[in-house]
């Protein structure tokens, strides 16, 4: 049986900074959240099984380094994301919000 | 960073712990480590625990009987590793040994439900919290015949029930992402 728990403190500022829009690598994302290796990467491999965020190999800008996997968030992702702010703006009520995303997501918080 | 530093090490490490479906991952994080101006330690150190993290994960994949098998082979190998330490040693060292296998993995399941604010089972900790007084009370009073004839493997099968238990209600898709 599946449970809906609204995301954790984490994934949240993983959610708002790929919120941004493009695509961010590893090393970005660990400076611009503050989280450590082994807090970010369990959290993007969640949210990638679930659909909300897509990786890809990029080519390197410097020479001589390898490809290196960058991440942004799908559609689904921007959805899920939207009811979470729908939420907090609209404090309890807006749950509804959040948990008519997960359904049309399929985006389990 | 060169390929001989610890770090380095470290993160080849994590990498073939990786589980298989997860692979691209750690080919992902090895990519990444390249490109770190800094911290390189710190960074392969969470790689390993992500990779470990991942196998704990994976005990949901398992399914009811898959977790049962895993139950049995657990207890199997406790079983038998129970008696080869008490063969070799004092059945008190043996015990007290197992004492500590038990109490080692409940920071990392404790750590792992307070970072994903999921719960343990009533069974799981009624498995624990049996087992923890068993062993208790099987050190506190080592030479009575209670104590030699169940000896550990009972004990150590709860033990082995509630980890798998916890750890896949601990990775439950109930759980947070």
């Amino acid at each position: 049986m599946k449970r809906n728990r609204p995301p954790s403190r984490e994934t949240r500022k993983v959610l708002e900074l790929l919120a941004g829009g493009g695509w961010l690598h590893g090393y970005e994302m660990l400076k611009a959240t503050g989280l450590k290796s082994g807090s970010l990467y369990p959290i993007l491999m969640r949210m990638e099984e679930r659909g909300m965020v897509e990786a890809e190999w990029q080519e390197p800008v410097k020479p001589g380094r390898p490809a290196r996997h960058a991440y942004r968030l799908t559609p689904a992702g921007r959805l899920f994301r939207a009811g979470l702010v729908a939420c907090d703006v609209t404090g309890p009520a807006g749950s509804s919000a959040v948990a008519d995303t997960v359904a049309a997501t399929g985006a389990p918080a | 960073m060169t390929q001989g530093s610890p770090a380095a090490h470290i993160l080849r490490l994590a990498v073939w712990i990786m589980p298989q479906k997860r692979r691209s991952w750690a080919a992902a994080m090895a990519a990444e480590f390249h490109h770190l101006p800094q911290g390189h330690m710190a960074f392969a150190l969470g790689c390993l625990w992500s990779a470990l993290m991942s196998h704990l994960t994976s005990v949901r994949d398992l399914g009811r009987f898959g977790l049962l098998a895993l139950i049995g082979l657990a207890f199997l190998a406790s079983v038998s590793g129970t008696l080869v330490s008490a063969a070799v040693m004092d059945w008190h060292m043996a015990q007290a040994l197992w004492l500590l296998a038990w109490i080692a993995p409940l920071p990392l399941l404790l750590v792992q439900g307070w970072r994903q604010s999921a719960r343990l089972t009533p069974l799981a900790a009624a498995c624990l919290l049996a087992g923890g007084i068993g062993m208790a009370l099987v050190l506190a009073f080592p030479h009575t015949d209670l104590a030699q004839a169940t000896g550990t493997a009972p004990l150590v099968l709860a033990l082995c029930a509630a980890l798998a238990l916890a750890a896949a209600r601990l990775t439950a898709s109930g759980g947070r992402i």
